[in-house]
């Protein structure tokens, strides 16, 4: 039962209008005078706010239904015909849609607030949030299209907002090559999911290629060709979401503006992929094998990212990091087919991802553009909002109980035990103890101690209210947004997970009260372990260390950026080298110049038959009528 | 003898007066213009009957004579209609006026244009 | 009633040229306000064209008028065509004329004139009709054409194309006498019929009657080898009278070329063979003569030629189902949207007198007029046939139409022409982004043009998204 609801076309429709408005006074403008940035900044918001509130709409209609009829659509008009095959504009809320909606809009407006106040000064202003609209407006339409064909579109529309907007500041070259690497390796997923979008379609789609029609087909899909689309999938997921191999894009996109990096990090682009793997969850649950590998590959990544962030320098880098860290658990979650948990802990992370991102980024405005944390320190009384909120969102990213991360983090590592991944729920608890001692090593070097650069110290001061109360705001979710899905030993309900009940295909693994106790305890201390290392280590005041032996390995991040320079991007600048300078000029270029050469005499030499006369003219006339009588009466005998 | 024939007798009548009288009206009244021009065996305006042919000459008269030449259409096109009138209708009498309307409109831009007005 | 419902937009323009011509007489309005009310006018047909109800499928004929005039959704398409290019060639006259310091009260007039003779050909469906609209657009189009008394160049063209057009409107009537010998009927309905009675071959009449029905409409149509006027006259023209010739004429010209081939699919088979032959040669020489060009505007012109070659290949399958009559018209859609668009930017980037017109005199100009520059480019790529744009989907209906009906040969030469065409195209965007600007581009003053520009650039993108079935 799919209920019809024309406003859902609106919900993306918004922020793209805002994007298109901002876009064109921004051109209108650009070299004259400037339109003031109070009014780029209103005009910004407002399409994010009201797709919120519609986004919230969508979400008391869809509690107003019986849960099986949990789902709203609506074809805004039909996109192409070829053949057989329609696909239209379609959009559908079910409640993993409603779910991403919200916070998609929530975190998304209130990063839309924050960055009035960020981006103050800034002679691009209008630019920025034409994009910054774009970039929501696309996220939104990969988060409700009814079909992984509306879902590409919305795919490759991040895609390109990423581009464009971390290589915003496009005086430093840096940045430039940062937003060509985002784009670059992103176009490597996406190459996984147009094939895999091919195979789907090759497999299952004549029959409709929208979601509930693939789910109602899943059956017929054969294992192979399932095993294929779930694979080449899950490598477009690991482009937008920054899993091993692809992570790579992740930390560099720091040199984008930090709201810009909020948004990837928190509410979209990153959740992209996870999005996407619970989205075809009736295909993952058909295919175990590749559950298997999702959930292997995330839990590598998260362990990786987690070392490399306790060696890094850069605020943003560690956030960074911790951001692919915990994509990667998220992945381990759908991959052991605990979807509802995975997509859990997108929704807290969102909450205190973005918090801390706007945290860090209160810092650095603070500090000048400051973002190596050895030249921070002490800042605690100079910036108390911050702190506690920043503080807020470390605890919740550190799963500390009962904070949102905890409950989060939790879930996941008690599936994967639970579905008897036990290595898996290992390396989980080791990474999460990893995770509470980078997170609180930031804390600790930026916030206590002693200042480490006074003259920054001294200038340093609060951010403004426009930047401050969105902290807030972000903090109290961070705070409760994990009693959303209390599980039954805290004496929940699983709200959450019954919630999304609907739209996914998954079997709830039952272990027992023993296991979940165990998993529980095990995350509490590894917590405790972490944040007791970090504490020892960096609550008095240190200067940058010098690394050595392994700590240097980790700290130039285990060099994969070289290695894949050398292994991938040099022997292919090399080919390409050697096709311009040998094959090019005389096998494609040679044959060409010459027949151009050739065709451009003919057209001279045809130049004489357009002599000007009139006369002639008629006289070609003539003869044309005269050969095209030959021609019919010859035919005519 | 019915009406229509005394009203059209009397509008025969009428205009076999009225016209010799005009004329004569005219002669007397109106200015006189002489010279050579006007002695020419074209009244059109080419001036010399012999000579080169690429030489300039007035079209003032040729205009004339075109725009004459679609109002004499005009009178051309209602002989047909008047003997149908019957058959056609309302539906046939409203298309003449609109006809007659259009070339109206195109007489109205002549007079404003001055191309009636022999320069 | 019906009847008259269907030609309102035929009435619309026809009574907003009578209109601008009473305006013009009583000079009532300067050039500015004219210029303004004849804008409007166009729009305000366009939209009555847009309201006018029709369903009605190309066959068969939903006859209007005793059979003069028929109407279906072919037709309507038409018209929508016809009008838009009236209304952005009215915006490129706008600003032509603030920069020319030459200006005619009647331009406007003129031009919803022969829009009307436009219209009225598209609808035609007896041989009388389609000669008097003929006779209404050219008249009307040579008047354009001429407008400028001053200047020789457009004295010479208009000349050209009277006689040349007077010579081809000979060979009509001529054409139609033979029918109407062969078949006892000028309407279409009567000659398909006869046509299907008596056959097609075994009436020497008809078969020499609609030989020179078709040259007058190959003449029309630029087609080879009656297309020599169309380089001297597009050239001669000024800018938007040549993209006004460019788009309508040939929309209503082709509407009309269909719809006689329309008339039987007996007749039509009888001229497939030749169109082939027609079709080929017109791509081919127009493509030689474009790359010979140093002029824009004659590059332009020569290939206007070659796109009468491509709608050719589309005629040739006409009638056979819908996709193909429906790629016709897209087909007319799109070559009118990238066409038009250059022809606007030309009139505000060509300057006083038209005299940058060359390759060369926009080499920069990418640096000058970024988003002119822009638009431009998009037009050419939608003209040599690149995706996203129009122009590739124009081009991939009608040779798909092609391959379909069993012109294979035809098709692959269509490809052909067009990557030959890409040189002249390339030859412009290569100069406006890799060559350095020698003299300065004089920013003009605020006209309504470049703003067309955009409307039409993003026109080409729009377009391609339409569905071709009609």
């Amino acid at each position: 039962m799919v209920h019809n609801v024309s406003y859902l076309g609106f919900i993306p429709l918004l922020p793209l209008a805002g994007a298109l408005i901002l876009g064109l006074m921004y051109l209108a403008t650009c070299q004259g005078k400037q339109i003031s940035e109070r009014l780029y900044g209103i005009l910004g918001c407002i399409g994010p706010v009201l797709s919120f509130f519609m986004a919230l709409r969508v979400f008391f209609s869809l509690r107003g239904l019986p849960e099986q009829e949990r789902f709203l659509s609506h074809v805004a008009y039909t996109w192409f015909s070829t053949g057989e095959l329609d696909i239209p504009m379609g959009f559908l809320a079910d409640p993993l849609s409603a779910i991403m909606l919200l916070f998609v809009t929530f975190v998304g407006s209130l990063i839309h607030i924050y960055s009035i106040g960020y981006m103050k000064g800034d002679a691009r202003y209008g630019k920025f949030f034409a994009y910054l609209n774009l970039f929501l407006g696309s996220m939104l339409i990969l988060v409700l299209g009814d079909g992984p064909v509306v879902m590409f579109v919305g795919w490759e529309g991040v895609g390109l907002c990423s581009y464009l907007l971390i290589g915003f500041w496009s005086d430093d070259r840096s940045n430039v090559m940062a937003g060509n690497k985002a784009f670059i390796v992103n176009r490597i997923g996406d190459l996984g999911f147009v094939l895999g979008m091919g195979f789907l379609f090759w497999g299952i789609g004549a029959d409709g290629f929208d979601y509930l029609s693939l789910k109602a087909n899943a059956q017929n899909l054969t294992a192979p060709v399932g095993l294929v689309v779930c694979l080449l999938l899950f490598v477009g997921a690991t482009g937008k979401s920054a899993q091993i191999p692809l992570y790579v894009w992740l930390p560099d996109a720091m040199a984008g503006p930090t709201p810009v990096s909020a948004l990837i990090h928190a509410a979209t682009m990153v959740t992209a992929g996870v999005y996407m793997v619970a989205r075809f969850s009736f295909l993952y649950a058909h295919v175990p094998a590749a559950g298997e590998i999702v959930a292997w590959i995330g839990m590598l990544t998260a362990l990786l990212a987690a070392i490399f962030g306790m060696y890094q320098d850069d605020i943003k880098k560690i956030l960074a990091y911790s951001t692919v860290s915990q994509l990667g658990y998220m992945f381990a979650g759908v991959g052991v087919a605990a979807y509802s948990a995975g997509i859990f802990h997108v929704f807290t992370h969102a909450f205190f991802k973005a918090l801390l991102f706007l945290a860090a980024g209160s810092v650095i405005i603070a500090l000048h553009h400051e973002q190596n944390i050895w030249k921070m320190g002490g800042l605690r009384s100079k910036l108390p909002t911050t702190y506690k909120t920043m503080l807020i969102g470390g605890l919740a990213l550190a799963g500390c109980p009962p904070f949102a991360g905890f409950f989060s983090k939790d879930e996941i590592l008690y599936s994967a035990l639970a579905s008897g991944h036990v290595l898996i729920w290992m390396i989980g608890v080791v990474v999460a103890g990893m995770t509470a001692y980078y997170t609180f090593r930031m804390i600790f070097v930026v916030f206590h101690g002693t200042p480490r650069d006074q003259e920054a110290f001294d200038h340093a001061h609060e951010s403004p209210k426009v930047m401050t109360v969105p902290l807030v705001i972000l903090a109290i979710g961070s705070v409760f947004a994990g009693f959303y899905n209390l599980p039954a030993i805290f004496g929940g309900h699983q709200k959450f997970s019954h919630w999304l009940a609907p739209s996914l295909v998954e079997h709830h693994p039952h272990g027992g009260v023993g296991l979940e106790i165990l998993a529980v305890a095990a995350s509490v201390v590894a917590f405790v372990i972490g944040v007791s290392i970090a504490y020892r280590k960096f609550s008095v005041p240190v200067a940058e260390p010098v690394y050595k032996g392994f700590n240097k390995f980790g700290y130039h991040k285990f060099y994969v950026d070289e290695l894949y320079h050398t292994v991938i991007v040099r022997p292919y600048q090399f080919i390409g080298k050697a096709i311009s300078r040998a094959i090019e000029p005389f096998v494609i270029d040679a044959p060409v110049q010459a027949s151009g050469w050739l065709y451009r005499m003919f057209g001279l030499a045809f130049k004489v038959f357009q002599a000007g006369y009139v006369k002639v003219y008629a006289i070609y006339m003539v003869i044309g009528l005269s050969v095209l009588s030959l021609l019919v009466s010859q035919s005519l005998n | 003898m019915s009406a229509e024939l005394v009203l059209s007798g009397a509008v025969f009548i009428g205009l076999a007066l009225a016209i010799p009288t005009i004329m004569v009206l005219t002669a007397v009244f109106g200015p006189r213009s002489g010279g050579e021009a006007k002695n020419a065996p074209y009244e059109s305006g080419i001036t010399q009957v012999v000579g080169m042919a690429d030489q300039k000459f007035s079209v003032k008269f040729y205009l004339l004579a075109i725009l004459f030449l679609i109002f004499d259409i005009e009178a051309v096109f209602m002989y047909p209609w008047a003997v149908s009138l019957r058959e056609l209708g309302v539906f046939g009498f409203i298309e003449m006026v609109v006809f007659i309307l259009l070339l109206l409109t195109g007489l109205i831009y002549i007079l404003k244009k001055g191309v009636l007005n022999w320069r | 009633m019906q009847d008259i419902m269907a030609i309102l937009p035929l009435l619309a323009t026809c009574a907003g040229a009578i209109l601008i011509m009473l305006v013009a007489a009583f000079e009532t309005f300067r050039r500015e306000g004219i210029s303004i009310l004849g804008i409007g006018l166009f729009a305000f047909a366009f939209f009555v064209q847009l309201t006018v109800e029709n369903s009605s499928p190309i066959m068969p004929y939903s006859a209007i008028f005793n059979g003069m005039l028929v109407t279906s959704t072919f037709t309507k398409a038409a018209g929508l065509i016809i009008l838009a290019c009236g209304f952005f060639s009215a915006i490129a006259a706008q600003t032509y004329f603030t920069q020319n310091r030459w200006f005619v009260l009647e331009y406007y007039c003129m031009m919803l004139f022969a829009a009307c003779g436009m219209i009225l050909m598209t609808m035609a469906a007896e041989l009388i009709t389609v000669f008097v609209a003929l006779e209404i657009m050219s008249l009307a189009i040579y008047t354009l054409i001429g407008c400028d008394r001053r200047s020789v160049i457009r004295s010479e063209a208009v000349l050209k194309y009277l006689m040349l057009g007077a010579f081809a409107g000979a060979f009509f009537v001529m054409g139609s006498v033979f029918i109407y010998a062969g078949a006892g009927s000028t309407r279409f309905v009567d000659i398909a019929r006869a046509v299907s009675e008596g056959g097609f071959i075994a009436n020497p009449a008809l078969v020499g009657g609609s030989l020179l029905i078709m040259v007058a409409l190959l003449f029309k149509a630029a087609a080879f080898p009656f297309h020599a006027w169309v380089v001297d006259v597009y050239d001669g023209a000024p800018m938007p009278v040549t993209g006004f010739m460019a788009t309508a004429v040939k929309t209503a010209v082709f509407c009309v070329f269909a719809n006689v081939l329309l008339i039987n699919t007996e007749l039509r088979d009888g001229w497939v063979g030749y169109l082939f032959w027609i079709s080929v040669l017109t791509m081919f020489v127009g493509n030689l003569i474009a790359i010979g060009q140093n002029n824009l505007k004659r590059m332009l012109a020569a290939s206007g030629i070659v796109h009468s070659g491509y709608l050719i290949i589309g005629l040739v399958a006409i009638g056979s189902d819908t996709v193909s009559n429906g790629a016709v018209i897209f087909y007319l859609a799109a070559y009118a949207a990238s066409t038009l668009g250059i022809f606007v930017a030309l009139s505000y980037l060509g300057g006083e007198d038209e005299k940058r017109i060359r390759f060369d005199d926009f080499n920069g100009l990418a640096r000058v007029r970024p988003y002119s520059a822009a638009c431009i480019t998009i037009f050419l790529l939608s003209m040599a046939g690149i995706p996203p744009t129009a122009g590739f989907m124009g081009k991939f209906y009608i040779i798909a139409g092609a391959f379909k009906h069993g012109f294979v040969a035809l098709g692959v030469l269509g490809i052909i022409s067009s990557i030959l065409s890409v040189w002249y195209y390339l030859r412009l965007i290569i100069s406006m982004y890799f060559r350095e600007p020698q003299e300065e581009f004089g920013v003009s003053e605020m006209t309504l043009a470049p703003l067309g520009t955009f409307a039409l650039a993003a026109a080409v993108f729009a377009i391609s998204f339409i569905p071709v079935v009609i």
